[in-house]
């Protein structure tokens, strides 16, 4: 083969050209301490480099979120934990105060620091991180909360179908909820208010919108903007009152946890003012007292605070032996400024079984009466026996009394008789005489004398029972609650809404439930009965008042018998007895205008005829103010405006503004990403919290403060059960946000692993690895020395050095 | 034989080794010389002179001096040229590109990318932190400009490159004029019988450098002269006449340089295509082929980040309440005529109908008649899918449902594929009906109705009901990709109210009444104008979308957080959705997560660059190879030149020594006379 000098440069020339570049590229790697510089370097490696690096990124942004998440749930924790040691104080002092050996000054002095404890509560639950509040979900909205409604609510066109709000301060036009007759349920109604009112077009303009809840009994118009300036308020139209916003509350969306200022007009009032939503002024001023705005005149009022004690004292002829117990205010949504008398009373159930009485009038052969099955107060029953005698005597006449203190009854043969009557209680015929309290003998009564039985109120038949008197309106106090609020009419249940009521009240309730074509009135009379109900029918034909049914459960309460009426055509229906009397039970509660009344029998039961004076103690606020329609009204730290509505207020109609915590939040969950398509929940929202599930904690403290202001040892009691409920609901909560941290820091923890993995197999394809690099590098150098030895050896055996 | 004769003798000696010296010098003088082939001087005894004894030599003469070459090795050389010229353009190339895609630290798109969604998350994580929120709109802005940045590059690096096609045909047009005169000269010299060894040198040198440039293949003829042809047959050299090729403009290709064949008429053949190796292929392949495929890919990117990252993110609210805005500036439709049409046609601007059907394909409407239509999916090579695009309406929402009133406003009749439907019936409810709170449950509600319609589901027929949320309509499409594929909504009484009364049925093909709007996957484009056989309109969406991508909101408080108005500041619901767009394949990037797609893009072209990087290794090596094969037979080796000069320097010296001895012999002659 020819060797040409090309060749021999060439080859040198190759072998150093490579080398070097190897050289080159070695020298590279050590310098950047990268193996993978270039895609082209290793494209299978650089597409892993990328993926692991994105990989990598994520990883170490995922350890971002959850150490922003893992304070957040600290904070929540820490704040839980000192809610759980407030809630402990609370309860150690209601227990204490609960015992009766502490008085109304010590349970007053108590008051204020639970006060103090309710702020610090308040405070905690709205704890902020970073200017978020922590216990909010995910939205603080302000809003308008209405009272509560009676649902279905039939919405009539041109009639109570408009309404006008304002939605952060941008008012709506007329919204029309109806363009015929629609009778709707909550859940309807919320969904066509909002609707409605997302559909204006001044606020769709203004870029305002609401989100409307019905949470059982109440409208919430939400407006769907946050924070301070977050605020709805439902001014006017002629829905207003149907759907409970003739009062109710406002707030903003500033904190999750507010207090509100609940506005409500009392259902007796008969004047036409209305009452908007209450708003708190000043939270610090807040006393979280309730109060009542009374108008004593159609241009004056005056405001009294009602969280106060409730007086009860027995009046000094009282015979029975029943002494006052516990006293209070219950339900400050009912209270009203009047005074009542509690007035214990007997009755008598008369059956097919003791309603027959055998005589022997002096005038003629012996007879058998019957009074007609039924109930009866002992003076409709003395009157019963007495006429049924009379009508069968064939002349004679007799007169049966009862003496109200004594409870027993007396038969007297008339001056001018024939001749001695002779009650015959011996005789198998006779069955009333133990419910008369007579014993089974024959009683010879003479002429003009009385024979006397018995007290009538140890017999079967023969129960204790009592009214209350509302002695400032002279009405009987009627109080129904779920359990007592149904009638049927022709097989259909009514249903009266919850509350106390005198008896006008009350009949304008019944009148309004049973709807177009009734009427009703409740009157007083002599007697008996002396307290009774009338009930109309102008439907246009007969209809049954099913007082029979088992479901019909306030025919008793107002003076009906268990027996059906049937009621023709603008015929009525006239309460049997009277009307208003609950049966007596020593230590059973007794609940009249909003507050409740323990008697208890001590040395005895009480005597019918006993009396027992009973009023609030209220503290006037502001007195004798001159009303401006419209006008704030301003106290401790309230306001609530008053405005004409259809008319101007009467004398004596209430408006009751009541101070409460709610939740401003919502049940959002903030979650962070922590896998690929997977979240983790690293909040709690309020309503899991303080709000509920099983109580509103704050609005229990706030009860609390109440029953130690107004010393009630049963609103006491309930307390420190409410208080056990938050400690568990609060001990749930804590649990929960333990879990979320565990989780986390389980997650946090493999996602370490996962990054240490990951930066250790990004190293492995891209680092250099510097030992065998440099060793390398060595080997290069050496064969770069080695190919430069090797030329100069080549080139100098050249035919010419020798030639010379 | 004389004394003079053995002078004449001598002299032959004398005058061929100062020759054969002078050609040794020659290769000495050329050792270093590119293209030198060693000459050779072939010497032959001289005519012999009969004498009576027998013939006698008459000396030396010189036959020829030949260059040493192996014309086979010669021929592969000038092919491993053009190999080399090609592979080393397409290394130092897609090096200088790589870098747009190497950087894996901090600078690059895929840190970008990382950053972006790292952005969405701590976004989630702080929906109301206005930091977070900030941080977002600039680490968009950032990818933005990375991928534009990119883009541009490319772009600049395509500009370059095609300048560069112009110099290299400048450069080509040069050497065969040089090749042309080359082939005169040797005709000339050689004519007389003489090899034209040094210009038979110097045109194998250009030849390998034309090689270099462009693949010729050569062809050699008795007369000495070669025949240079490139592409497909045309004549680039043909003795001592050349023809030139020449740069055009091609409109078809976004203005780029076209090669052409200069025939000297006036339609110039276009040669681009038949081009197989040297510089300019390397320059035509890397112009039109991985530029534009690494454009496509940051494109497609682009495009399907943006449609996705829109649609999620107009669902969601910002902090100011605002809902239904874009993040990134939303695609625009690019829709082109082909320059070849031969129809006066033209497609107008197109917008996007329904942001929930894009592919981000390209789409070609071809003409195979002059009135007959085929719309093609170039991506899946398959017809378009036949829909009806309804006309927008009001969002069907909780406040504003859409209701459905039984024997009202709930029937429809369609036509899918050619099949009519019975009366397809709607639920609803009696007055004021059933309402609809939410377009996506109604289109569920249209889907399941006309697919359970019997002559429908008999004939096989069925279709997808998409509710787009960004143009609030409904679109029906048939699920069939057969040619016959369309949906035509032909009645009901839901029409109106759903909006499909007065929408556009397109059909995959059919007949062309000008002007025409045809709905392909959520792109609409209107045709106006005379068309004709072949004719061809292509529409896509993704075109420029890489460098067009920028953040359109600018106030932060429109970033949509909250998966709910009432959600808003704390919410996080968009965000986490948006942010889990990171792992989601999209099937418009081939069923891959951007991260993904984009790590495949520069791995892949990572690929193609070591690959041309080892190719070009290969290739020089091959070629050095070749280069020593050719030193071995035309290389100078000193040594042997040096031999061959002593040799002869020895003869030279023995030749005049003989002259000598002649001499001495004539003398002693001459000295007898005397």
């Amino acid at each position: 083969m020819r060797v040409s000098e090309f060749q021999i440069y060439a080859a040198f020339l190759n072998n150093l050209q490579r080398l070097r570049q190897e050289n080159l590229e070695t020298q590279n790697q050590v310098s950047t301490g990268k193996r993978v510089l270039q895609p082209s370097d290793d494209p299978i490696s650089f597409g892993q480099i990328v993926s692991g690096k994105a990989s990598l990124a994520v990883t170490e942004q995922r350890l971002r979120n959850i150490e922003f998440a893992t304070s957040r749930i600290d904070t929540a924790d820490n704040a839980l934990s000192s809610v759980t040691n407030i809630l402990f104080r609370l309860k150690e002092l209601a227990v204490q105060l609960r015992s009766d050996t502490n008085g109304a000054s010590e349970r007053a002095t108590a008051a204020t620091e639970v006060k103090e404890l309710f702020n610090e509560l308040q405070q905690l639950a709205n704890t902020r991180l970073n200017g978020q509040p922590v216990f909010t979900g995910t939205s603080t909205h302000g809003r308008a909360t209405g009272a509560p409604v009676v649902t279905p609510v039939t919405l009539v066109d041109g009639v109570n179908d408009t309404l006008v709000v304002e939605v952060d301060g941008v008012a709506s036009g007329t919204l029309d909820l109806t363009s015929g007759t629609e009778t709707l349920t909550g859940t309807q109604l919320a969904t066509r208010l909002q609707s409605r009112i997302n559909t204006d077009a001044t606020l769709s303009a203004a870029g305002k919108s609401v989100t409307i809840a019905f949470t059982g009994t109440r409208l919430d118009v939400i407006s769907n903007s946050f924070g301070a300036d977050s605020t709805v308020l439902v001014t006017s139209g002629s829905a207003l009152a149907d759907l409970g916003f003739d009062g109710g509350s406002r707030t903003t969306g500033s904190n999750p946890f507010s207090l509100i200022a609940e506005a409500r007009a009392a259902f007796g009032n008969t004047g036409g003012a209305i009452i908007a939503q209450g708003t708190v002024r000043d939270p610090l001023a807040v006393t979280l007292d309730d109060y009542v705005i009374q108008f004593t005149s159609a241009t004056s009022f005056s405001v009294h605070n009602i969280s106060q004690q409730v007086g009860v004292s027995p009046d000094s002829n009282n015979a029975g032996g029943a002494v006052v117990g516990d006293h209070g205010v219950d339900d400050p949504s009912q209270v009203r400024l009047d005074a009542y008398e509690i007035r214990p009373e007997r009755f008598y159930t008369v059956t097919a079984a003791n309603n027959a009485l055998r005589f022997d009038p002096g005038s003629g052969p012996p007879v058998t009466v019957t009074v007609t099955a039924g109930r009866y107060s002992g003076d409709q029953l003395a009157a019963a026996v007495q006429s049924a005698m009379n009508a069968a005597s064939g002349g004679d006449t007799y007169t049966v009394t009862l003496d109200g203190a004594t409870g027993e009854f007396s038969i007297t043969n008339d001056a001018g008789n024939a001749g001695p009557l002779d009650l015959m209680f011996d005789d198998p015929a006779t069955t009333i005489e133990d419910l008369l309290g007579f014993p089974p003998t024959l009683e010879t009564v003479q002429v003009a004398a009385t024979e006397t039985g018995g007290d009538s109120t140890l017999t079967s038949g023969a129960v204790l029972k009592h009214h209350v008197l509302n002695t400032t309106v002279n009405s009987a106090m009627f109080t129904i609650t779920s359990s007592n609020n149904t009638v049927f009419v022709n097989g259909s249940p009514v249903v009266l809404t919850a509350g106390s009521y005198t008896g006008a009240e009350l009949a304008t309730e019944i009148q309004t439930r049973l709807g177009t074509g009734y009427s009703a009135a409740y009157s007083t009379a002599a007697g008996p009965p002396a307290r009774l109900f009338t009930i109309t029918n102008s439907t246009g034909g007969a209809v049954t008042i099913n007082h029979s049914n088992a479901g019909s459960t306030v025919s008793e309460l107002l003076g009906f018998d268990a027996v059906d009426s049937v009621v023709p055509n603008l015929g009525t229906d006239v309460s049997d007895f009277d009307a208003g009397t609950v049966q007596y039970l020593s230590g059973d509660p007794i609940d009249f205008g909003g507050l409740r009344v323990v008697l208890a029998d001590d040395s005895g039961p009480p005597r019918h005829g006993d009396v027992f004076a009973v009023s609030l103690a209220s503290q006037v606020v502001l007195s004798n103010q001159t009303y401006a329609s419209g006008g704030p009204i301003d106290f401790k730290g309230l306001r609530v405006a008053i405005r004409n509505g259809a008319g101007v207020p009467a004398s004596g109609d209430l408006f009751r503004v009541l101070v409460q915590s709610q939740y401003q939040g919502d049940g959002g969950i903030q979650a962070i990403e922590v896998q690929d398509n997977q979240t983790t929940q690293t909040n709690l929202p309020g309503n899991e919290v303080f709000d509920g599930p099983t109580i509103d904690l704050l609005s229990a403290v706030k009860r609390l403060t109440t029953a130690l202001r107004g010393d009630y040892g049963g609103g006491i009691g309930q307390a420190i059960d409410d208080v056990d409920q938050a400690l568990e609901q609060v001990a749930g909560a804590r649990g929960q946000v333990g879990a979320f941290a565990n989780r986390l820091e389980s997650t946090s923890g493999s996602l370490k692993l996962t990054q240490e993995l990951l930066i250790d197999v990004i190293s492995q394809r891209e680092d250099a690895d510097l030992v065998t690099l440099v060793s390398e590098l060595v080997q290069q150098e050496t064969a770069i020395q080695a190919a430069s030895q090797a030329g100069s050896r080549i080139l100098s055996t050249s035919l010419l050095n020798f030639l010379r | 034989m004389s004394l003079l004769g053995l002078m004449d003798i001598a002299k032959t000696a004398l005058a061929t080794s100062r020759q054969v010296l002078t050609v040794t010098g020659h290769n000495i003088a050329n050792v270093n010389t590119p293209g030198f082939s060693r000459q050779e001087a072939v010497l032959i005894e001289n005519r012999p002179q009969n004498a009576g004894v027998g013939q006698v030599g008459t000396g030396v003469d010189l036959a020829q001096i030949r260059r040493s070459i192996d014309t086979f090795l010669e021929s592969q050389v000038t092919t491993s040229y053009a190999q080399l010229g090609r592979q080393d353009l397409l290394s130092t190339t897609l090096l200088q590109i790589q870098p747009l895609l190497s950087d894996t630290d901090e600078h690059g798109i895929g840190p970008a990318l990382n950053q972006f969604f790292d952005a969405v998350q701590d976004v989630a994580t702080n929906p109301s932190d206005p930091t977070a929120r900030s941080a977002l709109l600039s680490r968009g802005a950032i990818l933005g400009e990375k991928l534009s940045q990119t883009r541009v590059q490319l772009s600049a690096n395509r500009s370059s490159l095609d300048r560069e096609v112009s110099q290299v045909l400048g450069e080509i047009n040069r050497l065969s004029d040089e090749i042309a005169d080359l082939n005169v000269k040797i005709v000339e010299a050689e004519i007389r019988g003489q090899n034209a060894n040094d210009f038979r040198d110097q045109r194998q040198v250009k030849l390998n450098e034309l090689s270099e440039r462009v693949s010729i293949q050569v062809l050699e003829n008795a007369s000495g002269q070669v025949t240079v042809f490139v592409g497909r047959g045309q004549v680039l050299v043909d003795g001592h006449l050349t023809r030139d090729l020449v740069g055009v403009p091609s409109a078809a290709n976004d203005g780029l340089t076209e090669i052409a064949y200069d025939t000297g008429g006036s339609t110039l053949p276009l040669i681009t295509p038949f081009i197989s190796s040297g510089r300019l292929k390397g320059l035509i392949e890397s112009r039109d082929q991985t530029i534009p495929d690494l454009v496509a890919s940051l494109d497609t990117l682009s495009a399907s980040l943006v449609t996705e990252f829109n649609r999620t993110h107009r669902t969601g609210y910002g902090l100011d309440g605002s809902t239904g805005n874009d993040f990134f500036t939303a695609l625009a439709v690019t829709a082109r005529d082909n320059p070849d049409n031969a129809g006066t046609a033209s497609i107008g601007s197109g917008t996007i109908t329904a942001h929930s059907l894009l592919t981000q394909h390209r789409y070609e409407i071809r003409f195979s008649s002059a009135s007959t239509y085929t719309i093609i999916d170039t991506d899946t090579g398959t017809n378009i899918r036949g829909n009806y695009t309804g006309a927008a309406i009001a969002t069907p929402t909780v406040d504003t449902p859409i209701a459905i009133v039984s024997g009202s406003n709930d029937t429809l009749a369609v036509t899918v594929d050619g099949t009519a439907s019975g009366v397809i019936t709607l639920t609803g409810a009696a007055s004021p009906g059933l309402a609809y709170t939410s377009g996506e449950t109604l289109a569920q509600e249209i889907q399941t109705q006309i697919n359970a319609d019997a002559t429908l589901s008999v004939a096989g027929r069925s279709v997808t009901v998409t509710f787009d949320r960004t143009t609030s309509r409904f679109v029906v499409t048939s699920n069939s990709t057969a040619s016959t594929s369309v949906v035509n909504v032909t009645g009901g009484t839901a029409a109106a109210t759903l909006g499909l009364s007065a929408g556009t049925s397109t059909a995959a093909s059919g007949t062309f009444a000008s002007p025409q709007t045809f709905n392909l996957d959520g792109i609409s484009v209107t045709l106006t104008g005379a068309t004709a056989t072949d004719d061809v309109f292509t529409v896509d969406t993704f075109t420029n979308a890489a460098a067009n991508l920028s953040v359109s909101i600018t106030d932060h408080n429109k970033i949509a957080a909250s998966a709910s108005l009432s959600g808003v500041p704390s919410n996080n619901g968009n965000a986490l959705a948006l942010s889990a767009l990171k792992n989601t394949a999209l099937a418009s990037l081939g069923n891959t997560t951007v991260t993904e797609f984009f790590s495949v893009t520069a791995s892949t072209f990572g690929t193609t660059a070591q690959k041309a990087q080892n190719d070009f290794q290969a290739q020089e090596f091959l070629h050095q190879q070749l280069l020593a094969f050719r030193a071995q037979t035309s290389g100078v080796s000193l040594d042997e030149e040096l031999v061959k000069m002593i040799e002869f320097q020895q003869a030279f010296e023995a030749a005049s020594r003989m002259i000598i001895v002649a001499d001495e012999l004539m003398q002693t002659l001459l000295s007898i006379k005397r």
